[in-house]
């Protein structure tokens, strides 16, 4: 289809791809977000909803839930293409890597910001969690979800062709996000008043992480596709 | 440092029976002059410190661990890059040696930082700034020797190495930060890993040298384990029976993907 | 007072005997390895510099 047109209309194609699969296979509403809900229910029974830890714990509650689902979301992504020869298809068919990465990247910050739409209002719902601070929120939410999306897609395709990559992409990618759960748990905190200091700093934090990864990705991703 | 080139076979002098040389003889002599100064002056000579008491000879260990692991996950992420670019069976066996030494040096850092912890503290964890990053980033780089045990062809197995290596060292400035706001809040400034500049004279002989002794022993360490790993690699070449043997007993055998 | 000065003593002790064994164990099997493979790989590739 597109000879060399660029690395953004080579993502734009990716991206198109994935979500069209998702929009086909509909793993990620049928499977991934029921599994998050789960999650949700599991804490709760966890943390006994009466002493108030509950609430207290909603922002890191929330980023682990959805870190789990986002393993769950790369392994599925990933895992198709693998499979298939699809990533060697591309490659071979003269798409720039970079491009195939950020497509793919671009397809599962819009899959994860679309189920974290969802937990965010099963929190609000389950969690009985009020919302201030909506701006800083959002901002918080996309950059880490960037971020996760970055780091993840280079793991993800560096675990798909293993066959212990289920356990593996846990191991490799968790360690990798710790501070993308602090900084968007602490951020998530101020957002709901229960943090003194300002909020922006943590949110500046992701995006130099989700900046970071995209850029190395974008370089990784050659010898990523080419040798592993 | 360690050349694997196959020199002449008219060379007079018989091959090694190991992986030492001169060069790791003499490195391995002044780490042992080093080790035995900081053992006399860390656990005898120097007092204890005026805020830390005798704890301060738990950091006399501690720092230079971490340091070691830091040395060695910086050749790591060098090696990997230049891997990349190179491709050389060099690069990628001082990659995973640094990796692996990084991770021994960081475990002990830890289990050092958790006995302070436990004298100082009274309990063995306590989210400190330092304890935690080092236990994220142990974790990450074990994920990376996980890998690395994964059977594959060289080129496939080096490659991936390499882009762990890469991936990790630029997520410890990251974790350092998020940890250092996330812990800032609730506690002042941290001395684990850390050298004191108002230290006495001779608790600053004692931490340089066991600081001196701990990088001596990391990089003659790094040497054996890379001509140990260049020897696992020609002898799996060889394909001899035993050498599978040998490589099996490491649980990498040279070929095919992980069953 | 005793038994925390106790605690300290196993405490600073303990760091020392787990980091010298620790290391001193890790370098054993890496020098034990390198002398055991050096029976299989032929003399003319194992020369240091």
């Amino acid at each position: 289809m597109s000879q060399s047109g660029g690395v953004l209309s080579d993502a734009l194609l990716v991206a198109r791809k994935d979500l069209l699969l998702e929009r086909r296979a509909k793993i990620g509403i049928g499977q991934v977000l029921p599994f998050a809900i789960l999650v949700l229910l599991l804490f709760a029974f966890a943390l006994d909803p009466d002493r108030g830890i509950l609430k207290l714990a909603t922002p890191g509650l929330f980023w682990v839930t959805v870190l789990f689902s986002a393993v769950l979301t790369l392994q599925r992504s990933f895992a198709l293409e693998a499979e298939d020869g699809i990533l060697e298809a591309l490659r071979l068919s003269g798409m720039s890597p970079a491009g195939i990465y950020l497509g793919k990247v671009t397809a599962l910050t819009i899959e994860l910001l679309l189920l974290e739409a969802v937990l965010v209002l099963g929190v609000a719902v389950l969690y009985d969690t009020k919302f201030l601070g909506i701006p800083l929120l959002f901002a918080i939410a996309l950059l880490a979800t960037l971020g996760i999306a970055g780091a993840g897609a280079v793991y993800g395709a560096l675990a798909a062709r293993l066959r212990s990559r289920e356990t593996l992409l846990p191991l490799l990618l968790l360690p990798l996000l710790a501070p993308v759960l602090i900084a968007a748990t602490r951020g998530c905190e101020v957002s709901l008043e229960r943090e003194a200091m300002s909020g922006w700093p943590w949110a500046a934090l992701l995006g130099i992480f989700a900046l970071v990864y995209l850029t190395l990705g974008s370089f990784l991703f050659r010898p990523l596709l080419e040798d592993a | 440092m360690t050349t694997t080139k196959i020199q002449s076979a008219s060379t007079v002098s018989p091959a090694p029976t190991g992986t030492g040389s001169r060069g790791t003889k003499v490195l391995g002599g002044f780490a042992l002059v080093f080790l035995i100064i900081a053992v006399v002056y860390g656990l005898f000579i120097s007092p204890p410190d005026a805020q830390l008491g005798n704890t301060i000879r738990i950091i006399y260990m501690h720092v230079p661990t971490v340091m070691a692991a830091y040395l060695a996950f910086i050749i790591t992420a060098v090696s990997s890059g230049m891997y990349l670019w190179k491709r050389t069976e060099f690069w990628d066996l001082l990659g995973s040696s640094g990796a692996e030494i990084g991770v021994l040096f960081f475990a002990v850092t830890i289990v050092d930082g958790a006995l302070w912890g436990k004298v100082t503290w009274g309990v063995f964890w306590r989210w400190e700034p330092r304890l935690t990053t080092s236990a994220v980033l142990l974790i990450m780089y074990i994920g990376y020797l996980a890998v690395r045990a994964i059977p594959a062809d060289p080129r496939t197995r080096a490659t991936r190495c390499a882009i762990i290596g890469i991936v990790a060292i630029v997520n410890v400035p990251i974790v350092h930060k998020a940890v250092d706001w996330w812990r800032g809040l609730h506690q002042g400034k941290t001395v684990l890993g850390t050298i004191d500049p108002e230290m006495g004279g001779t608790q600053l002989f004692a931490m340089y040298s066991a600081l001196i002794a701990g990088l001596l022993v990391c990089v003659w360490l790094l040497i054996h384990r890379f001509r140990a790993g260049f020897l696992a690699e020609r002898a799996s070449d060889l394909g001899l029976d035993q050498a599978l043997e040998e490589r099996r007993l490491e649980s990498s055998p040279a070929t095919g993907e992980d069953a | 007072m005793n038994s925390s000065n106790l605690t300290e003593t196993l405490c600073i002790v303990g760091a020392w005997l787990v980091t010298f064994g620790a290391v001193g164990a890790y370098g054993a099997s890496v020098i034990l390895r390198g002398r055991r493979l050096s029976k299989i790989v032929p003399p003319e590739q194992r020369r240091w510099m």
